[in-house]
């Protein structure tokens, strides 16, 4: 084991490497690792601690408990009136049920219309990371220019996406790119908002489409989804959850 | 499907992590078992208070609480603890069996607040801000904790095998 003392990128290092740095930080810092020999060691004993981490194994719930689970659960929620079991709005806010039964709704909208594939949140979750990570993959065609953007996706997608301009509201274009979520071909444009990047995602609505979430948070991005001109439009990004609706409130202003 | 409430789904949808989190917090089957069973409960009964963000955090934040409350109580000695391991294959079994007990061996050394911040992370693959809810600690402690368990595992494997 190595003598050298702390170097005080050693938390940033792992942040790095538990994927929540963000793409600017994240550029500096292989800078700086390339040339701390204590950083270098860092990386090393996360990867090693992750290989024997991982294989660790994640225990199954004994069928025993998972039927006694459930028996108490219905027990409890047949003897007490139905309503009491439900997500009531506290006197702050009635929105904090209507979240509530939101989420709820979302757990069994995901286990009755997606029984087996990967929830779409999360895959759109994955995709913006990945692009995060490998640089060159954020934009495929850098344009602040709709008129540029617009027509570049003809032909690659199946549908013609929304593409504006919010430069005035703070939001320049950064470009655009194609990507596969669930299965099919999605647009994305990428807009820079100060020191962080919104990605718009937009596929067509389909007849089958899971029930929308207005807004949620997944592995500490926030999230916007709706419905525009027969397309979904999801952006996600790593902006706090009043400036992302802000970005939501200026894109649909135009 | 029998119509089940929303706390239902919830419970349905986050028991896999929930039961895993207890298992390796506590390294004991049947107290695992107890400790699930009582932490659904009381989930239940807290749920009109659940503000709808983050199910599984919040459904964790109780295990956990539960799990450290039984803890303190129960002693858990290293001989009762833990030694069942998955099994999934006749022909990995033997490699992974010695790779699950040595990973517990060392787990099991760890202080509880080191090693819960790395089964969220590592095992349940929770955010820090996630983890940093159910811990109830600032995410900043949450980094510092998931670096010195991290150490720690990695120089007592190494120990391990220079013995």
């Amino acid at each position: 084991m190595s003598n050298l003392s702390e170097c005080e990128q050693t938390l940033l290092v792992q942040a790095d490497f538990d994927g929540e740095l963000e793409a600017g930080r994240a550029a500096a810092l292989v800078e700086h690792v390339a040339q701390c020999p204590h950083c270098q060691l860092v990386s090393d004993q996360l990867a090693r601690s992750r290989a024997l981490l991982r294989a660790a194994p994640r225990y199954s719930v004994p069928r025993q408990l998972q039927d006694s689970i459930e028996r108490t659960l219905q027990a409890s929620v047949s003897s007490t009136a139905r309503s009491s079991a439900q997500p009531r709005a506290t006197s702050r806010s009635a929105m904090y049920g209507w979240a509530a039964a939101l989420a709820a709704s979302m757990v069994l909208a995901i286990m009755l219309l997606t029984p087996r594939s990967p929830d779409v949140q999360a895959q759109l979750v994955a995709s913006h990371v990945r692009s995060l990570q490998l640089e060159s993959h954020l934009i495929d065609v850098p344009s602040s220019d709709h008129h540029t953007v617009r027509p570049w996706f003809a032909g690659k997608v199946d549908f013609a996406p929304l593409v504006k301009e919010l430069g005035g509201d703070g939001f320049p274009l950064k470009g655009g790119r194609v990507d596969v979520v669930d299965g099919r071909a999605v647009s994305v444009l990428v807009y820079q908002a100060g020191r962080h990047v919104v990605a718009v995602y937009m596929w067509p609505e389909h007849a089958d489409a899971t029930s929308l979430l207005r807004s949620q948070q997944v592995d500490g991005f926030n999230m916007r989804q709706w419905r525009e001109g027969g397309l979904v439009v999801s952006c996600i990004s790593d902006l706090a959850a009043d400036e992302l609706q802000r970005f939501e409130q200026r894109w649909r202003a135009r | 499907m029998p119509t089940h409430s929303p706390f239902q789904e919830l419970a349905a949808a986050h028991l896999e992590s929930a039961y895993n989190l207890a298992r390796w917090l506590v390294r004991d089957p049947a107290l695992a078992d107890d400790v699930v069973q009582d932490a659904m409960l009381r989930a239940l009964r807290y749920y009109h208070g659940f503000r709808g963000e983050n199910a599984r955090a919040w459904l964790l934040q109780i295990v956990r609480n539960v799990a450290l409350t039984r803890l303190s109580r129960t002693d858990v000695t290293s001989a009762q603890a833990d030694t069942e391991v998955a099994h999934d294959g006749p022909e990995a079994e033997l490699m992974r069996e010695d790779d699950h007990r040595q990973v517990h061996a060392l787990l099991a050394r760890l202080p509880v607040e080191l090693r819960e911040c790395l089964i969220l992370r590592e095992i349940e693959e929770l955010s820090y801000k996630e983890i940093a809810r159910v811990v109830d600690a600032p995410i900043g402690t949450v980094m510092s904790r998931l670096w010195r368990g991290r150490k720690l595992l990695v120089e007592a494997a190494r120990a391990a095998e220079a013995v």
